[in-house]
């Protein structure tokens, strides 16, 4: 089978082969028994029906211990006014990778212990000290937690100056918005709920959530950071807090190739909002006017998750937004940073999805052929709709679609493995490579459940690349630098993001499915209000970590270890 | 109106599920009364007081599914029980158990076609697109087209990226006669996918022209003319679809936080409602009108703006010759929802075909005080004074009303014997040839026309 494999990276139009699923496909493994992780997510229900409930909760994949592992960080809702379990403590869960797929609690030890109703995070060092930090984005206040560097985190909020507004909170993201080094911060807002304006609604005989639309729209936060541990809230004189809507996902992404990082807010049930950014950190939304904000129908889907690469390798970033039930996931192709065009139904991109509730997404190349793949996590946010709706399910599989590198993606979902084929109703979701071992592992926060560990079984041979940044005179984590991976047969990109999927983060070492290549000619790093970098043939199978300036004058790639083979 | 698989959901899932609207033709309850677009100017109320929402739609699935059930056990050899039965599980949720209900109907008469459609529906919403295309096809190949299935057909297709198989069914649907300006809308979007956006613009400057307020063939036109690098036309789109979708959102908002939208009642009687008149209109073709009665009464009660559950009343009544008991229903109607004009109409009528002139003639009177423009009213106001042989010259002007504001057939049938009646042989025979234009085969025209004709001329 890897002869087919072979002839799609050199181009060889194989149209009868293209659209099956190949045996060669991407499997993955539930491994969470295995790995020690016992949280458990609660939505903090108490049968009143809360909105809120229904959008808990995200998660993050990163590297909080500076290890060279991957850690993970869980949101929990808290328990709601009318619960019967009144005692009842739930609180994020920070697990710490051990290696060898075991991960240790140390959410106490790290000082992670708030009882907040957490919904999103974004992760990053917003203070460039060398230390990833960890934003939530809450029902109630937001709390940005600093790394102290020894394993314990601070709650800087208040200091901060990024948590003093009441909200239902969504997606987050750090990003350097006007090139001045260090990294400023956008927090998204679902809709102006409390428990005063709290509402039901009856569906076929059953009191269940309303929709986001029974609420009042909201607005965005733009926090600028002045450098020296505090923000300041922009946002209206940068023009987000004109602009009032029911945000979820977000992703921070130089559409338009520009060199600066501009936003995309998905809304539910309201128009997706594209912020453009003029590089000095003023927005002006363009989300209609360049095919973004709607569905080709013209109709405001109810948006989830979203999240940005170059799924079909022509040098720009598409986005991938989760949708709700009776509407497809919908993929919007980047049209050389002029529109967007919606071609999901062209590509195949919303196989599967049609019946069910989307959350959590990545376009993530899970099986290093060069070609990036779909995930998507579902699961119905009604949780009796089961009982009045057999079109669709609270508890459902989650959706693997294989970019087949010829345009169209396969729904290969029931060929996935074990990991594939568990029904939970899940949330938020997150891509790395768990056991560096070459390949891109997952984690799904499922609702009022277990999260859902999933080991890359992928049997591929196929060559790849990490790349993890440095900055130095940039902001230190490289948010928003773009980086180009240059072969004879193909040139990948890819954007170092904080903030993505649904209300999640992850993916801060960015990596790169080669396919059959022998040899990587040069990676390209493009930082944000920075220079570029260049480094000449660096080997392939390897983690590199680029530091800015130091390949300023091209030079041999350093590998900061020797990872494993890849199987 | 946009094809509803298009609007955005309102996270209500059971919203789109409006199964037993499509049994309609199945059971044929295609009545004769049209009444246009007339207002709804009442909401039904429920039958009993104010049950909790949750208790009321309970028992109201409860029943639609008895009364589905009963007709199974009464007549096992008619498929089309087996139909309303898939249709009355559909509506409570249960689409796998309609779908097996539907497929007993199709083993009973594999050429109900409506029946393919309706299981073709139930895939739709299953995230089943090919195994809907494959069923609205089968549906094709047993009924005839209408522009409704076609444009059904062609969302499936373009929705499983078959753009060239898309366009070619939805080419078929815009040649029919009965094509709405969906049909064209469909194509614009099969086109605009296909990348052939001055086909595309077209399609959707057609569409403008037949629905002005078409908020989506504005999205659609902004889109060709901005790949069609047409930029100032794209601007102007844009713009038109930004009004038209902020008017439509909030309408949406609005409608949603009604209070009967946020329980779902609304639409679970309307739905049951549908089950029940389905179940009369079975009743009724098995000879049994008493059951029918009752079925179309509870159906009537649940869905006050329904006209032809009033109407099935009113026919079954005559039917059964028990005149005087369908105007003590109506009675009863009206006084326990005097502001729904469809009461006081069907009441009107039968007192008019009773022979009661005072009291039908008040009744008829009060539709128009609440509905002035409903062409029915003054067709039914102008039917009793001819009727009556009373008041000629109000009839004559009633039917012309009626005429004005519906130019149907039967409109000018009844105008031409006003005007014959008023000694106008000239307009009589105008009016009479009209309804013959419109509806050449219609045998009592004929002969209306005929004897004005043979009519002694002054």
């Amino acid at each position: 089978m890897r002869r087919w494999w072979v002839l799609l990276s050199l181009g060889v139009s194989l149209s009868g082969l293209a659209e099956t699923a190949q045996p060669l496909a991407i499997q993955w493994k539930d491994i969470t028994l295995e790995t020690g992780i016992q949280f458990t997510h609660t939505d903090g229900n108490s049968g009143k029906h809360y909105i809120v409930e229904t959008v808990a909760s995200g998660l993050a994949t990163f590297d909080f211990d500076k290890d060279g592992k991957i850690d993970i960080l869980l949101l929990n809702g808290a328990p709601l006014p009318g619960t019967e379990k009144p005692g009842a403590v739930s609180r994020n869960a920070l697990y710490r990778n051990d290696g060898g797929w075991k991960f240790t609690d140390v959410t106490v030890s790290a000082g992670l212990t708030d009882s907040a109703y957490h919904l999103g995070v974004c992760t990053a060092d917003y203070n460039n000290d060398g230390h990833t930090d960890i934003y939530l984005s809450n029902y109630g206040r937001n709390i940005l937690y600093k790394n102290n560097g020894n394993g314990t985190f601070t709650d800087v909020t208040a200091l901060a100056g990024v948590g003093g507004w009441e909200h239902v909170g969504a997606g987050a993201c750090f990003f350097d918005m006007d090139g001045d080094g260090d990294l400023d911060l956008f927090a998204a807002s679902y809709v102006d709920f409390n428990l005063k304006n709290h509402k039901t609604s009856v569906m076929n005989g059953f009191t269940t959530y309303v929709g986001p639309l029974q609420y009042p729209p909201t607005a965005n936060h733009l926090f600028r950071n002045n450098g020296n541990g505090t923000f300041s809230d922009v946002s209206k004189e940068s023009g987000i807090a004109g602009f009032l809507s029911s945000g979820m996902g977000v992703v921070a992404a130089d559409f338009d190739n520009d060199g600066d990082s501009d936003l995309l807010v998905a809304n539910d049930l309201r128009a997706n909002a594209l912020w453009v950014n003029d590089g000095q950190g003023r927005f002006k939304e363009i989300g209609a006017l360049i095919g973004i904000a709607y569905d080709p129908f013209g109709n405001a889907q109810g948006n989830m998750g979203v999240d940005c690469a170059d799924w079909n390798n022509d040098g720009w970033l598409d986005f991938y937004v989760t949708t709700y039930q009776r509407q497809l996931s919908t993929l919007y192709q980047n049209q050389s940073g002029k529109y967007f065009d919606d071609v999901t139904r062209a590509t195949g991109a919303g196989l599967g999805s049609f019946s069910q509730v989307k959350w959590g997404a990545g376009i993530v190349d899970f099986n290093n052929d060069g070609h990036r793949d779909l995930f998507v996590a579902c699961g119905h946010l009604i949780d009796i709709v089961d009982q009045f709706d057999s079109t669709t399910s609270y508890r459902a599989k989650n959706i693997l679609l294989q970019n087949t590198g010829q345009g169209k993606f396969v729904d290969v979902s029931a060929q996935g493995g074990d990991g594939m084929q568990a029904r939970w109703s899940s949330r938020g979701s997150a891509f790395d490579d768990l056991d560096n071992d070459g390949d891109v592992d997952a984690v799904i926060l499922n609702s009022r459940a277990a999260a859902t560990v999933l080991r890359n079984d992928s049997k591929s041979q196929n060559s790849w690349t990490q790349v993890e940044l440095r900055g130095t005179g940039t902001n230190r984590d490289g948010i928003g630098a773009r980086v180009r991976v240059v072969t004879e047969a193909m040139t990948w990109i890819d954007e170092v993001h904080s903030g993505r999927s649904y209300q999640s983060d992850f993916g801060r070492r960015l990596h790169f499915g080669l396919g059959t290549v022998k040899k990587i000619d040069r990676i390209e790093v493009k930082w944000v209000g920075g220079g570029n970098e260049v480094l000449l043939n660096p080997a392939l199978n390897q983690r590199i970590l680029i530091t800015e300036g130091l390949h300023r004058v091209p030079s041999v790639g350093t590998p900061i270890k020797q990872p494993p083979t890849a199987p | 109106m946009p094809l509803a698989l298009a609007r955005p959901n309102l996270r209500k899932p059971f919203r789109a599920r409006v199964i037993s609207e499509w049994i309609k033709p199945i059971l044929g309850i295609g009545l004769t009364l049209i009444l246009g677009a007339a207002p709804t100017n009442s909401p039904a109320k429920g039958p009993i007081g104010k049950p909790e929402p949750e208790l009321e739609t309970a028992t109201l699935k409860r029943d639609a599914v008895a009364v589905a059930n009963a007709l199974a056990s009464q007549y096992p050899g008619d498929p089309l029980v087996y139909a309303l039965l898939g249709s009355a599980h559909f509506n409570i949720g249960q689409a796998d158990e309609a779908l097996r209900h539907l497929q007993r109907c199709i083993e009973l008469n594999p050429n109900q076609a409506d029946v393919y459609e309706i299981q073709a529906r139930i895939a739709y919403d299953k995230g089943q697109i090919d195994e809907c295309v494959r069923l609205f096809q089968e549906a094709l190949k047993r009924g005839s087209p209408n522009a409704d299935l076609l444009n059904r057909l062609g969302r499936a297709q373009l929705d499983l990226g078959k753009t060239e198989e898309a366009q070619a069914t939805l080419q078929q649907a815009v040649q029919r006669p009965d094509a709405p300006g969906e049909s064209r809308f469909l194509l614009g979007q099969s086109f605009l996918q296909a990348g052939a956006f001055a086909k595309a613009r077209e399609c959707f400057q057609e569409v403008i022209q037949q629905i002005p307020d078409h908020t989506q063939a504005f999205f659609g036109l902004f889109t060709a003319c901005t790949r069609l690098g047409l930029s100032e036309d794209a601007d102007r789109y844009r713009k038109e679809f930004v009004r038209l979708e902020g008017s439509d959102r909030k309408s949406l908002t609005d409608s949603s936080i009604q209070p009967d939208s946020l329980s779902g009642i609304g639409f679970v009687r309307e739905t049951v409602a549908r089950t029940f008149a389905g179940a009369g209109q079975l009743y009724r073709a098995h000879g049994k009108l008493e059951q029918a009665t009752e079925q179309f009464h509870k159906a009537a009660l649940l869905d006050g703006s329904t006209p032809s559950y009033r109407a099935s009343l009113e026919s079954l009544y005559l039917q059964r010759k028990l005149p005087l008991e369908g105007i003590r229903l109506f009675e009863e109607l009206t006084t326990s929802n005097p502001t729904n004009y469809l009461n006081h109409l069907f009441l009107g009528r039968l007192q008019s075909k009773s022979g009661m002139f005072e009291p039908a003639e008040k009744s008829l009177l009060t539709v128009q005080k609440f509905v002035p423009g409903l062409p029915e009213g003054h067709r039914a106001l102008g039917e009793l004074y001819l009727r009556a042989n009373r008041k000629l010259p109000e009839a004559l002007a009633e039917l012309s009303i009626s005429v004005e504001l519906d130019p149907s057939p039967p409109h000018f049938y009844l105008l031409s014997i006003a005007c014959a009646k008023n000694k106008d042989p000239q307009g009589a025979l105008n009016a009479i040839q009209q309804a013959i234009k419109l509806r050449p085969n219609e045998a009592s025209y004929q002969k209306l026309r005929e004897q004005l004709l043979q009519a002694p001329k002054k």
